[in-house]
């Protein structure tokens, strides 16, 4: 697996035109392979086939429940799990949060949310194989995630400081999206961040004047007034 | 625990007093009889007098001549002098059966009883011995003798006697409180429990049986109304999840191929912003199902509270972050302003719900303002509560939502607010919605901080 779109899907829903659905769009979203089963028997038979590298389980399913398959599916088999289901009461999502599954998510849902779901699962569980050590390409400027260096347009290389390295990579791991201060600090200090506020702005200050053209009007690392910070992902957004 | 000790009071009081009024009606009475009696027998000279009244004269014994011989002998029948020899030296209206002489063993035997049936008192002077009868049935005459070291006992032990029987008095006053009041403990009991909703069934045994049974009773009839009660708000949130949970799958598809279509590039531009609109609109029909399901269930209770201490400042950024990675918030923008000790305060609250909260109020300002608009959410401590302040710049509420939201009336139109109050007072917390100034929608929610 060199990217999460070779990760192996395998997709349980009673509800075949759910699935076509689903599997039309992760196809879409680049998911290379994706396999579908309507019952719990399909589903163990497709996992003793091809062991995925995630499963995505609805909970009512004609011949047991979505809870049950995941006991005894995750059971020696670390394979992560996304259960989604009608059933929307808390306790049904603390008691499938609570078997392991790595998220919940009920029906009605947005497939970019599903699909952004299924990448944080990947990311996080296949990140020793993925490599962290891919380059995070920033326009004209490359950052070497590994080697904490960037790469400038004008061929000079800067080290980057391990804190900048921890902040970058936070960013990275969530490019597009915003993340809040307390959650930076928290990748950087730990639980225990209170005071280190003033501290980050600092960092990212220094950061952006590595890989920044123009530090003043930044066009990568922007700052979300009152909320955090967001690597601008690159698209755009 | 304050009732019985007051119960068992009263008892022992009220014992008191009547054995108080019991002792006092007793003296009354021998007082009474006293003082009828012995002015009865001041109508009759005192024995000893009589005998002083007689005095030995030349023409032999003579009663004093300052009275007539009647008014010394008022209230009695006769009387007699005997000699030392039993013979009559004097007498007075003696029956003639009577006249005679008296041996020494009639004289003991009348001087201690009767003289055939006469009721004699008898006293000794110089000249002999007086003995003078009262008319017959008018006194009562009993001779007691006992024994000179009991006497003693009797005078010497009265007192502490007097103390063991109050002392078996109060005793049998405590034993009976004691054992009433925890009777009517045991029901004050019940009633406690009744009232604090639980069922109780008390024994029906002793004298406040016939209570126990009517709070067994009411317990009975209360238990039977709270579980028809609970059996119709079990059913309607029953029925409202089973809809909005069979309704959630369809709606998925609906949402699944409108989201595709919006996306597919082969499609004219008009049938994509058609698909967006589809899209659009079943999102308000998922957050309506939500919200419909999740106000009946705090209606009803079934929404189960789980409150942790959270620090107020990194929960409202999640929320605003996650709210402005979404689409809705593309023409949005918000900004937390937080005073500093707001956004180290902890807060005592689900952050689920409060974080369903103020993504309704977020929703709502995206929603219902097409334009640009600007959001901003404060924090600020008011002694026990935090005030969480939702404010944007738009169009603001429609007067006839302020005034369904001001006279509590709840609509469709406002569910989404409703659903905020509600969550609000479940934390033991408000929620206000107001018109911005200059212009926009401010809702308020308080939420109390920990360890208050």
């Amino acid at each position: 697996m060199t990217t999460i779109y070779d990760a192996e899907i395998l997709l349980v829903d009673d509800n075949p035109d759910l699935l076509t659905l689903i599997t039309d769009n992760l196809h879409t979203a680049g998911y290379k392979t994706v396999r579908t089963a309507e019952s719990c028997a399909a589903a163990r038979a497709a996992f003793a086939a091809h062991r995925p590298a995630l499963m995505i389980l609805d909970i009512n399913l004609p011949d047991g429940d979505g809870f049950s398959l995941f006991r005894a599916l995750h059971e020696g088999n670390e394979v992560p799990a996304l259960f989604l289901s009608a059933r929307d009461a808390d306790a049904d999502r603390l008691f499938g949060l609570g078997l392991g599954a790595d998220d919940y998510l009920t029906k009605p849902f947005l497939m970019q949310e599903l699909l952004l779901r299924m990448q944080h699962i990947l990311q996080r569980t296949y990140r020793a194989v993925l490599g962290r050590a891919r380059t995070l390409p920033l326009g004209d400027c490359t950052v070497d995630l590994q080697d904490a260096a960037v790469q400038r347009a004008d061929g000079t290389t800067l080290p980057l400081t391990a804190t900048e390295r921890a902040l970058l990579q936070k960013l990275a791991d969530n490019r597009g999206h915003i993340v809040t201060y307390d959650a930076l600090c928290e990748a950087v200090w730990g639980a225990d961040y209170y005071g280190y506020e003033n501290s980050l702005n600092v960092h990212i200050r220094h950061l952006r004047e590595k890989i920044e053209a123009e530090p003043g009007r930044p066009r990568w690392l922007t700052t979300v007034r009152g909320i955090g910070y967001r690597l601008t992902g690159e698209g755009g957004k | 625990m304050k009732t019985f000790a007051r119960l068992i009071r009263r008892y022992v009081l009220a014992t008191a007093a009547v054995v108080l009024v019991a002792a006092a009606l007793c003296l009354g009475a021998v007082a009474y009889i006293g003082l009828h009696y012995g002015n009865v027998e001041q109508d009759r000279t005192g024995i000893e007098t009589l005998a002083g009244a007689l005095a030995q004269t030349a023409g032999g014994l003579q009663l004093d001549p300052a009275r007539t011989p009647e008014e010394w002998l008022q209230g009695y029948a006769w009387a007699m002098v005997l000699d030392d020899n039993g013979e009559v030296l004097w007498q007075y209206d003696l029956p003639a059966e009577l006249n005679k002489c008296y041996t020494a063993s009639e004289i003991a035997s009348f001087s201690r009883w009767y003289l055939e049936d006469w009721p004699v008192l008898c006293w000794t002077e110089e000249y002999g011995l007086l003995v003078a009868a009262a008319p017959k049935g008018t006194l009562w005459k009993y001779n007691i003798c006992s024994s000179q070291a009991m006497m003693a006992d009797l005078a010497a032990g009265i007192l502490p006697a007097l103390a063991v029987l109050l002392a078996a008095v109060l005793g049998c006053c405590l034993l009976f409180g004691w054992r009433g009041a925890r009777q009517l403990q045991a029901i004050a009991a019940g009633l406690e429990a009744v009232a604090a909703g639980r069922t109780v069934c008390l024994p029906t045994d002793g004298f406040a049986g016939e209570l126990a049974d009517a709070v067994n009773r009411t317990s009975e009839q209360l238990r039977r109304r709270n579980e028809i009660i609970a059996r119709r708000d079990d059913a309607r949130t029953a029925w409202v999840a089973g809809v909005s949970h069979d309704v959630r799958t369809p709606l998925a598809m609906i949402l699944g191929w409108a989201e595709q279509l919006e996306h597919d590039t082969a499609l004219p531009d008009t049938a994509r912003r058609r698909a967006a609109g589809i899209r659009a609109q079943s999102e308000k029909l998922r957050t309506l199902i939500e919200d419909l399901n999740l106000t009946s269930k705090l209606q009803y209770g079934a929404q189960p509270l789980r409150c942790r201490p959270v620090q107020a400042g990194p929960l409202l950024r999640s929320i605003a972050a996650e709210f402005c990675d979404s689409p809705l918030a593309d023409h949005c923008t918000v900004t937390p302003e937080l005073t500093p000790d707001a956004d180290k305060a902890e807060i005592n609250v689900d952050a689920a719900l409060l974080t369903r909260a103020l993504e309704n109020l977020l929703n709502n300002a995206a929603r219902h303002n097409p334009g640009p608009v600007q959001v901003a959410i404060t924090a600020t401590r008011r002694g026990r509560m935090l005030e969480i302040a939702v404010a944007d710049d738009g169009a603001g509420y429609p007067p006839a939502v302020l005034n369904a939201l001001q006279t509590g009336a709840n609509t469709p139109h406002i569910l989404g607010l409703y659903v905020v109050e509600q969550i609000a007072r479940a934390h033991g917390g408000t929620a206000q919605f107001v018109q911005n100034d200059p212009h926009g929608a401010r809702a308020t929610v308080t939420v109390p901080l920990c360890g208050q």
